[in-house]
């Protein structure tokens, strides 16, 4: 086939051309580490990509809300250890208080007892420990659930749960309802006046059997806060894992393989330099070059 | 038989050969000239001279005529295919303006500006009484009805630009039609005056060849080296007139309002410039159905809460599209969120969590898709049809290259073949110099035997 001297040209700027565009693309690609720069780079790869980062942030949120139900619900396990040392506290007093041969002043001392117990409850009912949220309110977040109206306790709060999302179908519930604490404190305030009438019948009956039942109850809680606790700890294990799965995925998508990028970069600067080599070459090949002016 | 005869046909072939040297010289000089077709003198016998019928005496060399090698089949070829790489060039263009728009896959896009809305609903969800927590509501929501007015004006900035384009390029296409009917009665004084107008040719070849890439037309050669221009159904140039096309762009059909009939588009820069704002306007409709889908769904949950103030029905988006979408001023104080679906109880996060499980609920307005997978969906079309058109360009890129390959190869310069052409006239001429000069000395002998006398 006849070459024409503006074709050789042409093709050997083209191949110079595209040798440059060739070079400056895995550089950008192993500087920047990126494969994917715009959806065109790859479509499919690019919904999928974007598929998987909502993802990622989706389990970045549940981490967060994981994070807080957790700081929450140890509060909570605290306040019922608290209340379980009162509990055992008071178990103490009524054992000691139901015996007839006691005198006016031990007496006297046991009714202080339970009078500091009583504000001690009071005060562990009403904690705010992240100084904003009651932890017995429920939904009434902050109205103080407890209050002493006439010596009785009296609960303000709803009772109802503080829902936190911690995965697509589960909200986990993180609070504990605090109707039950005024009913102890208001059960103290029976031992109290049985104390004061020296009733050790009904100290060592009922008052006894009250409080043990009270002590397996706020064990349950406990237990109950445990649970949750696990709950929380399961997701959050799951979520590191599949965290990390879906960024190993989305840098399969989105990054470069480096051996690779590094290797095409190589191999595009031999052909960029063959390139030019060829045309240094060729441009000084012409039959104008090899006749002598005659 | 004149006795000059033989200085005759020396001079005859000095003047051919002179024609050869002198056209070798013009397609040298040219070689560097875009549209240039290389020439070729044809060279003839001159008559022959009988002595007596058995004794005929050849009598030299003459330069017929200087032929003009293209052939037109291979040019209209070339004409049809540049036609269809412009329009897929352009439309490739614009296409990869769009996607730089869009921001995606990144941080910047509207997909993660999204989600970091529907994480700050989650947010309020766990922490529905908290200020931090409703300024985070607040501050996603602004940025991401930022990034979609953003992306919508830049959309429509870019339309526009790409609609002056579009009439610029019908604008130059008239211009050169104008040129192309000027030169057509060029050529035809040239034509009735016997001679072929190579360069007049050359500048036709070229004028059709850009009316192709720009508006895909289509050429019909006379005998006389003019040409008639058509588009669809009408007459660009006809002889010495040009028919310039209305500006008037009819997108839905690819075509320009004219009487009687429109005048269909069918390949050039302006085809793939059309195609490219249909594109676009396809995106920004997507765009501002998600974001009016986003207002209407979000306003429809949010306006039944209560904020920590215990109010009710307030709306959180104000705007219709993605145009104007904007925080609604209910929400400017962050307590007028609402979280709860309760009146005054702070810690329940029923709207807050309804608002946070937008995020996958598939939506009848969006087709059954949730407002991420739409999004999703329409990047992945764009970035789909950016690639596609790309491919499309870059084969046509190469079948074009191939065809230029192929009337290079018939009607480009050869510098090697111009130096062997320019060795072989030059000695031609000087062995027709010596001819000369051998009859010429002839001539002497046989006058310095006649003269003494």
């Amino acid at each position: 086939m006849r070459i024409s001297t503006e074709w050789q040209f042409r093709q050997m700027e083209r191949a110079i051309g595209r040798g440059t565009e060739r070079l400056s693309l895995w550089q950008r690609r192993t500087a920047t580490g990126r494969r994917v720069e715009q959806p065109s780079d790859d479509p499919v790869g690019t919904v999928h990509a974007l598929a998987l980062r909502q993802q990622v942030a989706q389990i970045e949120q549940y981490g967060r809300n994981i994070r807080e139900a957790k700081l929450f619900l140890q509060a909570t396990e605290q306040a019922f250890a608290d209340i379980g040392e009162v509990l055992s506290q008071v178990r103490q007093i009524v054992t000691q208080g139901a015996n007839d041969t006691l005198t006016a002043e031990a007496r006297e001392a046991l009714i202080q007892q339970v009078r500091q117990l009583k504000q001690r409850l009071h005060q562990l009912g009403n904690q705010r420990p992240d100084g904003e949220r009651y932890l017995f309110s429920g939904q009434n977040l902050h109205t103080a659930p407890f209050d002493i109206v006439g010596g009785a306790m009296v609960y303000n709060g709803d009772g109802n749960p503080l829902l936190v999302p911690i995965a697509p179908d589960r909200n986990l519930p993180m609070n504990f309802s605090g109707a039950r604490i005024a009913d102890l404190y208001n059960k103290l305030t029976e031992i109290e006046n049985h104390l004061l009438s020296a009733d050790s019948f009904t100290l060592s009956n009922t008052d006894l059997r009250d409080i043990e039942q009270f002590q397996s109850e706020f064990q349950r809680y406990r237990g109950e806060v445990g649970v949750r606790l696990r709950e929380l700890q399961d997701y959050e294990t799951l979520y590191a894992s599949r965290k990390d799965q879906l960024l190993g995925n989305l840098a399969d998508i989105e990054e470069i393989d480096l051996a690779e990028a590094i290797s095409q970069l190589r191999q595009s600067e031999l052909s960029y330099q063959a390139a030019l080599q060829v045309f240094s070459r060729v441009h000084s090949l012409n039959l104008f070059d090899f006749l002598r002016g005659g | 038989m004149s006795s000059f005869m033989g200085i005759e046909l020396g001079i005859r072939a000095l003047r051919a050969f002179q024609i050869g040297l002198e056209t070798t010289g013009h397609n040298v000089a040219n070689v560097n000239t875009p549209g240039y077709t290389r020439r070729r003198v044809r060279f003839a016998n001159t008559p022959e001279f009988a002595l007596s019928p058995q004794l005929r005496l050849g009598t030299g060399v003459m330069a017929q005529s200087i032929q003009r090698l293209r052939d037109m089949m291979l040019e209209q070829r070339v004409n049809t295919n540049a036609g269809d790489l412009a329009r897929w060039s352009a439309l490739s263009e614009s296409l990869s303006a769009i996607e730089g728009l869009f921001n995606e896959p990144g941080e910047q896009g509207i997909n993660a500006k999204l989600n970091a809305l529907f994480n700050a609903f989650e947010e309020l969800a766990t922490r529905p009484d908290s200020l931090a927590a409703r300024q985070q509501v607040l501050q996603a929501a602004r940025s991401l009805t930022e990034t979609l007015r953003t992306l919508h004006r830049n959309l429509t900035t870019l339309e526009s630009q790409i609609q002056s384009q579009a009439v610029g390029t019908i604008e130059q296409a008239n211009q050169l039609a104008q040129q192309l009917a000027r030169l057509n009665e060029q050529i035809r004084a040239a034509h009735s005056s016997g001679a072929e107008a190579g360069d007049l040719l050359d500048q036709r070849d070229r004028l059709i060849g850009q009316l192709s890439e720009l508006i895909g037309a289509r050429a019909h050669y006379n005998n006389d080296g003019s040409v008639m221009l058509f588009v669809d159904g009408h007459t660009l140039v006809q002889d010495g007139a040009a028919f310039p096309l209305p500006t008037t762009i009819d997108l839905a059909n690819r075509a320009l309002d004219s009487t009687p009939t429109d005048i269909r588009i069918q390949s050039g820069q302006l085809r793939g410039l059309m195609d490219s704002l249909a594109q676009l306007q396809g995106y920004r409709a997507d765009l501002n159905t998600f974001a009016s889908t986003l207002i209407t769904q979000v306003n429809a949950i949010h306006s039944t809460g209560y904020g920590l103030d215990g109010n009710t029905g307030y709306l959180f988006f104000s705007g219709t599209d993605a145009s104007n979408i904007d925080l609604h001023p209910d929400v400017s104080d962050p307590m007028r969120i609402a979280a709860s679906a309760v009146a005054g109880a702070p810690g329940n996060n029923g709207i807050a969590l309804a608002l946070a499980n937008l995020r996958n609920a598939p939506q009848a307005s969006l087709g059954g898709q949730s407002l991420t997978q739409f999004y999703r969906a329409l990047v992945g079309r764009l970035g789909n049809d950016a690639q596609v058109s790309r491919n499309r360009a870059e084969t046509q890129q190469l079948t074009v290259e191939h065809l230029h390959h192929l009337r290079e190869s018939v009607s480009g310069v050869s510098l090697d073949e111009e130096a062997a052409n320019l060795v072989r006239f030059q000695r031609s001429y000087q062995a027709a110099a010596k001819m000369v000069s051998t009859f010429d000395s002839l001539l002497q002998d046989l006058l310095q035997f006649v003269a003494p006398r």
